[in-house]
Parts: structure tokens; C-alpha cells; sequence
């Protein structure tokens, strides 16, 4: 590109060759015209020296440049790329077998991605094999190669809040955060200190991998039903300039060994960072207390939903949050199992509009007059079974007779509905009881629909 | 008030159009079409404004930052850009 007397040159190389085209700033311009040629130097600069393809408009015989078109590759990095920090790149039908490759000529250097998708692939942390400098990045599969995009791969450090995925492009988007918890809280709202999470990057951008493997990749399709995952807004916060104060413990401890989310300092925290949670995934290395446990979402009941009707009640699936629902993960999560997915099925449920909760135990002690929605009480424990659960939007689900192999035990007079798959337990059973193959437990036909039907409302509102 | 947030997938700009056409969205594939409007007419402060949003998304389109737009919740009219 050439400046001079009040001209622009471009040289533009095709595949035709290099043309000559001109930008003239003239006196006769008027004030409008003369802005919109300032916005198209502006933007073929811009194109330069990004060293991205453009498209630029101008009449037959004439060089005068009246146009320009940033056609986007086939697929789209998010953020800069920064060795060490989470690197995704996102496009359309990408192959489960893709790795991500930057390429200098004659260097090229390919690394496998951490989650595979068909809408984004994600690089836990991005290798230090990857030279800092300007490349070009692509996705490659065998017989498949996307676009190329150029980018610049630099060292220093990772985002303090990065996004994942950017999610739908809508007015609030159904956000889920990772959040590493600056601070932890004592038993018993007991004194706050530093949660060793922040010590530890790698292991909290391990975490957060293994949690969206859990709840993206199993048998268990939930978050795949109607591509509500490509619709996620995915985000993770990990702030080390973050102090042990009681605003910034995001988890507290319950004895003998459990992590709970203290719900309502969610809001606060995450929204500094300019996001509005649906659910939060709070992340902590506790080494005392690592069981996990959720807290269900709180509804705003005071927006807009969509009705459904359960055993003849009409009740209403909320599009939006006040509190978001909310889980506690521990960095020595044991990753065979079905740890976050679990939890994911009590935080996206609602205290009012319906609960999701455990079917290991006998008892609704802590529910209170709460709706639930996947487990009944029979007045004995001698009384049969009902043939039928619930009845959920006219469809009548069947209970679960025998518990899966785990059977019920003979005091106990709770029930559930019929699973999907028979031969293992519920996902929100004790799935670690399955004899094998723990990671293709699935939620029951009456729990997956209703949550199918909730995350429609509020993942595609 | 709209709000939408995502990448800058594409920019296309036209004498002949009225607006530049922006794309946003989380790939090139699940875009919003948005656009800055061009002004014939008002203050010259007006149209270097505008210019000034149009500069930003594009720099933005190719450093892959996100961007966060506000428009009126049935137009696409960009009258806010806010990079993080």
C-alpha cells in the first residue's frame, strides 16, 4: 500500500496476478464520502497488516476502489493465542479426528486438541513447541483440511477470564462459567483462606477439560439433544490478582469431606468479569475436602417461560436466572467417573419450577415442599411400586421396578422412573456402582425429557 | 436494548449500500447480520464516530477478539461497540 498525494495505491495479488487499485481523497468529496473512504483505507490497513484475504469492489475498467469484503475463512480462532492459556478454534462439521496445526515455512508444528467437537476444538493449554510469531493456523483431518487463518502466537500471561466458546449469538446467551475460587471457606462459616487452586494453572485448565469431556462427550446426550451445545456460552476464570476474602470464597467446606458452592456470591464475582451465569462450576484444590456437590439454579420467576404440565400440575420452564445454578469440582476430581455431568444435573434443575436430585438415598431430607422431579415416596416400604411414575407433558413414564441391579433395598420406600439404559444405573444414582463402563451411565426417560424440555427454554430463548 | 456478543466473522462494505454489513457469531457459520449505518447527511463528528466503530470491528475481526454490540432489540443497527 502506497500513500502519496492524497491517493491511495493498493497492490492486490490474485491468483490473476498483481492488480493496481486507487483511493482518491478529493476536494469535491463531500464530508460523507470522504468518511467512508477514510473507513475503507482504515480497514484495507487493517487487512494488510493482519495479512488477511479481502475481497475489494471496483467498476469494470475503473481502479477506484468503491468496496471491501473481509470474507471469513471456514473457521474461526477465539482470542489471541498465548502459550499456556486455553487455545479454541471454532467452524462447522470438524472432524473427530482433527489436529490443530501453525505453520512458518518450513516449520509446522501439529498438536491434538484436548476436546474434539463438531462446532470448536480446545487446546487445554497451548505448547511452548509452538514458536511465538506470526503463522498461520488450520484444522487437518485425513482428507479434510480447513481454511487458513494468520495469527500471532506469543508468550506472557494467560487471560485472566477467557472464553471458551462465544456460545449463541444472541442477547444473553446461556453462559456456563469455570471459576477457579480465589478462597475457601471453613465448616460452619468458619474463617476464610487462600484456596490453592490459583497455585496451579495446569491443573485447573486440566479440570475444566475433563468436565466439558464429561458433559459433552459420554453416552449421556443431554447437552448434544437439538445442538444445545453449540448454543453454550462457555467461559473460565482464573484470576490470580484475586485475595482470600469472604466475597472471593466461592466455596466452603462441609465436614467429613464435601465442597459445597456458596451461591449467593456467584453473581458478584463472575459478573466483574462481565459475564451473567446460568451455571457456575466453581473450581477449587482443596486437598481435606474434594467430594463434589451442587446447588439447584433459582428461576427468575418474574421473566418469561414455557409452560409444562407434570401429574396434572402446570408448571413452567424459566428462561432466565436470578441465582445461577451451581456446582463445587475439586482439581483431585477422580475423571473416570461421572463427577461433573452428576452435578450438572441438579444445578440446571430449580428450587421451584422443579429439583433433580440424588437417587442413592432413601429420604427428602433438606427438600422441603420443593417439586421433585425424579424420585417419589411411597407411604411403605412394603407397598408395590406404581406401574406408572408421572405423568410429563401427556406422555406417562413408567417407574424403575428394580433399580437396575442395584435393586431397593428393603426399608427403603422411595422410587424412580424407568432408565434408558437397563443395565446401569442412573446417572444420578451411585453410578459408581455400574459393573462396567461407568461413563455410559444416562439419566431415566422421564428426567432427560423434562431436562431436554428446560434447556430448550433457556438455552435456545 | 439488544446486546450480542461473539467474534467478528465478516465485514462488507459497499458504495452502493447504504450500511457496512457486519457478521458476528461464534463461527462463520452461526452469524448475526448487524450493520453500521453510513451517514449522508448530520455532523461530520457523526460519520467519524461511525468510522471509528467500523475501525474497531475490524480490528478486531483479525486480532479474533470478541466484541460486544448493542442494538435496538428488533434492528440490527449497531450503535455501541465494546471490546474486552
Amino acid at each position: 500500500m502506497n500513500w502519496q498525494s492524497e491517493a491511495l495505491c493498493v497492490f492486490l495479488d490474485s491468483t490473476a496476478g498483481t492488480e493496481i487499485l486507487t483511493l482518491q481523497f478529493l476536494s469535491y468529496d463531500t464530508p460523507a464520502n470522504t468518511e467512508y473512504k477514510r473507513a475503507l483505507s482504515k480497514l484495507l490497513t487493517i487487512a494488510f497488516c493482519s495479512r488477511r484475504t479481502v475481497d475489494v469492489f471496483h467498476d469494470d475498467n475503473d481502479a477506484r476502489i468503491v468496496g471491501l469484503d473481509f470474507t471469513p475463512p471456514n473457521i474461526s480462532p477465539v482470542g489471541p493465542a498465548i502459550h499456556n492459556d486455553f487455545y479454541s478454534i471454532t467452524g462447522s462439521n470438524i472432524p473427530d479426528t482433527v489436529e490443530v496445526v501453525f505453520e512458518t515455512p518450513p516449520l509446522s508444528v501439529a498438536i491434538t486438541p484436548d476436546l474434539r467437537r463438531p462446532y470448536w476444538v480446545l487446546i487445554e493449554q497451548l505448547s511452548a513447541t509452538v514458536p511465538a510469531g506470526v503463522c498461520e493456523v488450520f484444522l487437518r483431518a485425513p482428507g479434510w483440511q480447513s481454511d487458513r487463518v494468520p495469527v500471532t502466537v506469543r508468550s506472557g500471561s494467560p487471560l485472566t477470564a477467557r472464553t471458551l466458546y462465544p456460545g449463541r449469538p444472541k442477547t444473553e446467551p446461556y453462559t456456563f462459567v469455570f471459576a477457579a475460587t480465589p478462597a475457601i471457606q471453613s465448616p460452619g462459616g468458619g474463617p476464610v483462606r487462600a484456596d490453592p487452586v490459583l497455585t496451579n494453572r495446569t491443573n485447573f485448565h486440566a479440570i475444566v477439560g475433563h468436565c466439558l469431556a464429561n458433559l459433552l462427550t459420554l453416552t449421556e446426550s443431554l447437552l448434544r439433544t437439538d445442538n444445545f451445545e453449540a448454543n453454550i456460552r462457555f467461559v473460565a476464570i482464573f484470576d490470580t490478582t484475586q485475595g482470600a476474602t469472604t466475597a472471593n470464597a466461592l466455596v466452603g467446606q462441609l465436614n467429613p469431606d464435601l465442597i459445597e458452592t456458596l451461591r449467593d456470591r456467584l453473581n458478584g464475582f463472575v459478573g466483574r468479569y462481565a459475564e451473567n451465569p446460568d451455571i457456575v462450576f466453581c473450581i477449587t484444590a482443596n486437598t481435606t475436602h474434594t467430594r463434589p456437590t451442587a446447588w439447584f439454579t433459582t428461576d427468575d420467576n418474574s421473566r418469561l417461560g414455557v409452560n409444562f404440565t407434570y401429574d396434572g400440575v402446570t408448571r413452567t420452564h424459566r428462561r432466565f436466572t436470578d441465582v445461577p445454578g451451581s456446582a463445587a469440582i475439586s482439581t483431585l476430581t477422580d475423571t473416570t467417573g461421572l463427577d461433573a455431568i452428576h452435578e450438572f444435573g441438579h444445578a440446571a434443575s430449580d428450587f421451584n419450577n422443579g429439583i433433580v436430585i440424588d437417587l442413592y438415598y432413601d429420604d427428602f431430607d433438606g427438600i422441603g415442599s420443593n417439586f421433585v422431579v425424579n424420585k417419589k415416596m411411597r407411604a411403605k416400604a412394603t407397598d408395590s411400586i406404581p406401574d406408572n411414575f408421572a405423568t410429563y407433558g401427556g406422555t406417562t413414564f413408567q417407574s424403575d421396578q428394580t433399580r437396575d441391579g442395584l435393586g431397593y433395598p428393603a426399608t427403603w420406600t422411595s422410587y424412580h422412573p424407568a432408565l434408558v439404559d437397563t443395565t446401569r444405573p442412573n446417572l444420578m444414582d451411585n453410578y459408581w456402582k455400574a459393573v462396567r463402563d461407568i461413563q455410559r451411565c444416562r439419566l431415566d426417560g422421564l428426567t432427560f425429557n423434562w431436562f431436554a424440555d428446560r434447556l430448550r427454554a433457556k438455552i435456545l430463548r | 436494548m439488544a446486546r450480542t456478543t461473539g467474534l467478528v466473522q465478516r465485514i462488507y462494505i459497499d458504495a452502493n449500500a447504504e450500511n457496512a454489513c457486519v457478521f458476528i457469531g461464534p463461527t462463520p457459520a452461526s452469524v448475526e447480520l448487524l450493520f453500521v449505518p453510513r451517514r449522508d447527511t448530520g455532523p461530520v463528528h457523526t460519520s467519524a464516530f461511525l468510522t471509528s466503530m467500523l475501525d474497531a470491528l475490524g480490528q478486531a475481526l483479525v486480532s479474533q477478539h470478541e466484541v460486544t454490540v448493542q442494538h435496538p432489540e428488533n434492528d440490527g443497527e449497531i450503535y455501541s461497540v465494546e471490546l474486552r
